[in-house]
């Protein structure tokens, strides 16, 4: 395996559910190469979503640490894990999450935009992203005016804007047909070849958790 | 600029074109904002009517000198020069109370009499003129006075009228009896002269015709002045007072109705406060408008955390669109105050709404000043900003996993 880019370690995720206390993970232990493509798979509420977004520093682990590079990511103050996540992590979610009151073009400016890119340098850069993906003649329509697979083709270029070093992907075919299934699962294994890509990625797709190098089961918040 | 943006495409995006909920809210606020401005304008507007009222009549400065004489004019020019630190003009004049008979009626007056030329560079009155013209000439044999506007309507005089000025003065010998001195006068003009007492009882003539009526006719009751900066009267009034002290003694324009001038003061202070309680409530109104809105987008605060954002900058971006609709409207309810204050001018000029017997004033022009226009529009934006603030920081909270979890 070439270098770890992310690691994590021993880590526990703990909910309140009324007086109940909930055991999402429990004490998950995972390595992550440099330019490695992960799936993780396992039923609903196995809690591959939960440790993805702890993985992302999308929410903090009740306990274990999260390690990118060697360094601890959870000793960051709130604005430097921000700034963490606008240079270095990219996410595609299940339901696209696209901004509906935002062109698709000012959707992918915007990771750029956030980094303080000036507006002619992020609009440059959003524009080649979209013409990769096919989308340059929507780059002025709203998302509601686009199809499911351009939906999330648009979260992809908005994904990749600031060259992230991993990407996350949320069940990021779970809501599309079949054929666009297929193109967008293509497009993410391109795409991680072209741009040097970490690919972590969450499925309960077994055709799309097939084409990945490496694949972990997840079942009641530990590994099987 | 990037924020400021943001929050303005999130007010103004076609989906949620200010939708009704932030319309009430700024509705709410530009009627607050605008009842602060027209309260602020009107009251303003009073203090300078009565101020440009007392100045134009009166000048800035009234010096009387006991036992003056129209030759020491000079040696007052000297002595008030070393009082007032600027250059100023004179103009000195005669003050006389009596009677006016006239249709078998009498009624006490105010005598003044002016040397024409003289009076324009201290007083400005001519424009007050509202029939015949500012003329102090003797007509014939009989001198031309101008009278007040009440005084005319009261005594049915106009223009080419004659009436009786009687002036008693003491007996000199005879202490408890009194003489008198009779003139008729011919109405030249008729003033406007914007305050109550003085449109009921002023009269003025030329200097040489009421010296006419002096037992000493050399004598003169003192001078008007005019000051390049009329704020700085109140000062000088009190350098020739302590001074200069007998047989001088000044008066400042804002000593004729210096009760009046602290009442306002006081009232626009009160006005401000009861009225800026409805900019507060509208401010509470764009905040609960935020809530709903911050709730409401409570996935794009999730993908805006996923691409970057810090709960910092969530609730600065939230509370610039409080911001934003605090600035629209107060921008809106500026628009709305200069068109009631507009509408006050015009109903002022078709029907007597100013009783001037209670205000003493006719007319209330308004004022637009600019450091009403700062207080009104920074508090407001200040309390929107407070109002905005706890909803942007309920939008900061907000755990980005669970805006994401559902569409």
């Amino acid at each position: 395996m070439n270098s770890v880019i992310l690691q994590a370690r021993n880590i526990t995720k703990n909910y309140m559910q009324g007086s109940t206390q909930l055991e999402i993970l429990k004490g998950i232990d995972l390595e992550v190469g440099e330019g490695e493509d992960l799936c993780i798979v396992g039923a609903s509420g196995a809690g591959k979503s939960t440790l993805m977004h702890l993985l992302g520093t999308l929410d903090r682990p009740t306990s274990g640490d999260v390690l990118f590079r060697g360094q601890n990511l959870f000793q960051k103050n709130e604005d430097q894990l921000s700034e963490f996540r606008n240079r270095n992590m990219g996410f595609v979610f299940q339901f696209h999450h696209l901004l509906s009151e935002f062109t698709a073009l000012e959707n992918v400016m915007m990771p750029a935009r956030i980094g303080n890119d000036s507006i002619g340098k992020a609009k440059e850069k959003a524009l080649t992203l979209l013409d990769k993906m096919s989308l340059s003649h929507r780059s002025h329509h709203y998302p509601s005016e686009l199809s499911g697979g351009e939906q999330q083709r648009v979260a992809i270029a908005r994904a990749l804007m600031n060259n992230p070093d991993v990407l996350f992907a949320d069940e990021p075919t779970g809501n599309l047909d079949s054929k666009t299934s297929s193109m967008i699962q293509d497009l993410f294994f391109q795409l991680k070849e072209e741009f040097s890509l970490t690919l972590v990625a969450v499925t309960h797709d077994t055709h799309f958790a097939q084409s990945f190098t490496r694949t972990l089961r997840m079942e009641d918040g530990h590994w099987v | 600029m990037f924020k400021l943006w943001l929050a303005w495409r999130y007010l103004t995006s076609r989906q949620n074109r200010f939708s009704l909920t932030s319309s009430l809210g700024v509705i709410g606020l530009s009627i607050g904002v605008a009842s602060l401005f027209v309260s602020m304008a009107v009251v303003s507007g009073y203090e300078t009517t009565l101020k440009q009222n007392i100045i134009d009549v009166s000048g800035h400065l009234l010096v009387i000198k006991r036992r003056a004489e129209s030759q020491d004019m000079e040696l007052i020019r000297e002595e008030l020069g070393g009082q007032i630190k600027e250059p100023f003009e004179l103009s000195p004049y005669i003050w006389l109370e009596g009677l006016i008979a006239h249709g078998g009626a009498l009624t006490g007056i105010f005598l003044e009499g002016a040397v024409h030329e003289e009076l324009n560079k201290v007083l400005n009155i001519e424009h007050r003129i509202v029939e015949g013209a500012f003329n102090l000439e003797t007509q014939g044999s009989v001198p031309g006075a101008i009278i007040g506007k009440g005084l005319a309507q009261r005594f049915k005089l106009s223009v080419g009228d004659e009436f009786k000025v009687v002036i008693p003065f003491a007996a000199e010998l005879q202490t408890g009896s009194f003489q008198r001195k009779i003139k008729t006068f011919q109405v030249t003009g008729v003033l406007e002269l914007g305050r109550h007492e003085y449109n009921q009882r002023y009269i003025m003539t030329e200097m040489s015709v009421a010296k006419s009526l002096l037992e000493n006719p050399e004598r003169i009751s003192g001078v008007r002045v005019a000051l390049q900066n009329e704020d700085n009267a109140d000062a000088y009034k009190q350098n020739i007072n302590t001074h200069l002290g007998y047989p001088y003694w000044a008066k400042s324009w804002r000593d004729h109705e210096r009760n009046i001038f602290r009442a306002v003061q006081l009232e626009k202070f009160v006005i401000f406060l009861v009225i800026f309680i409805m900019v507060i409530a509208a401010c509470f109104n764009i905040s609960s408008t935020l809530y709903v809105s911050v709730f409401r987008r409570y996935a794009d605060i999730s993908i805006f955390k996923s691409m970057g954002f810090s709960g910092r900058q969530v609730t600065y971006l939230f509370s610039l669109q409080g911001l934003l609709i605090g600035f629209i409207g107060s921008i809106a309810g500026l628009i709305l105050g200069l068109i009631l204050c507009s509408l006050f001018l015009l109903l002022q000029t078709w029907f007597p709404l100013i009783p001037s017997e209670t205000y003493r004033v006719s007319f209330i022009s308004v004022d637009f000043r600019w450091e009403d226009i700062c207080l009104i529009v920074g508090s407001s934006m200040i309390i929107c900003f407070f109002a905005t603030l706890f909803p942007a920081l309920r939008g900061a909270r907000l755990n980005p996993v669970e805006g994401l979890r559902y569409e």
